[in-house]
């Protein structure tokens, strides 16, 4: 799993690349924390429109950073594209609780404008 | 008829070692990519389980053994680890022994739906073995 970010004002765009599975989340868990707090981030943007697979795990790493965010008092969502990604956003009942998008560019906009 | 077995160590490589073997194992089937990825994420479920849950902080084998009888797959994976107490609470959707290890307590939920047929077997201090059925 690779990922990129980029951080706009206060809003972080983490592009994931490659299998979300319990081995990666481990590893991305620690990179995202460290990069929330140090920009003092109101919007995470997770965009996981590169993300050939994902599992559970993928899920618990999704919705513990939504709580963290909430608990920051900022937002999150995600973007998705894969059919493979999208059912087990479906699955996991996320959808209640984090906003999907299918465009990245649409959701940058509207996190910038929260700022 | 095929039929194979692997076993490997709990750590969590492997979790993407184990997609690949039983996405290998299938493709002589040729099964629509839908398919592929259910039983690639069934298995990833079961895996993880065993080396989050069943070895917990220590380390053992976890094996995995598949059938193929023209197009149904047959699957189980098992450890020799803590066990499950009490299987019924382990099934509920959202239960989850390790919450705080941000576990939503879904992959037996994710298990059932991706595939035809889920069984679980658990003795504690024993180990787990989980089957399933799916036709490709
Ligand atoms: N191989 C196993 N050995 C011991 N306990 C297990 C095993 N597999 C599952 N369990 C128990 O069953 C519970 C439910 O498993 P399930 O996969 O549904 O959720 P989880 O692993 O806790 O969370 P998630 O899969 O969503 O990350 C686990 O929390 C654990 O207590
Ligand atoms: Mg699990």
């Amino acid at each position: 799993m690779r990922v990129r970010v980029e951080v706009k004002k206060r809003v972080l765009l983490a592009t994931l690349m490659g299998e979300l599975d319990h081995h990666a989340a481990t590893q991305l868990r620690t990179r995202l924390d460290r990069e929330l707090a140090k920009h003092k981030i109101k919007t995470l943007i997770v965009d996981l429109s590169q993300v050939g697979f994902m599992d559970s795990s993928g899920i618990g790493l999704l919705i513990g950073r939504y709580r963290q965010m909430q608990l920051s008092g900022g937002r999150m969502c995600i973007i998705s594209a894969s059919r493979t990604v999208d059912k087990m956003l479906t699955v996991s009942g996320i959808r209640k609780l984090v906003k999907v998008y299918r465009d990245p560019k649409i959701a940058l906009e509207e996190g910038l404008a929260n700022e | 008829m095929n039929e194979m077995t692997v076993s490997f160590l709990s750590v969590s490589e492997n979790e993407a070692f184990a997609r690949t073997v039983i996405a290998a194992f299938i493709a002589p089937l040729d099964p629509t990519v839908t398919l592929l990825n259910e039983v690639k994420t069934a298995v990833s479920e079961a895996v993880t389980n065993a080396i989050v849950h069943g070895y917990e902080n220590t380390q053992g084998m976890v094996t995995m053994h598949a059938i193929l009888d023209g197009r149904k797959l047959t699957l189980s994976v098992s450890d020799v680890g803590c066990g499950i107490a009490d299987i019924e609470q382990a099934m509920v959707p959202t239960y989850s022994s390790k919450p705080h290890e941000e576990r939503s307590g879904i992959g037996f939920t994710v298990m059932q739906s991706f595939m035809d047929k889920l069984d679980v077997v658990s003795q504690p201090q024993k180990g787990t073995c989980v089957m399933m059925e799916k036709q490709l």
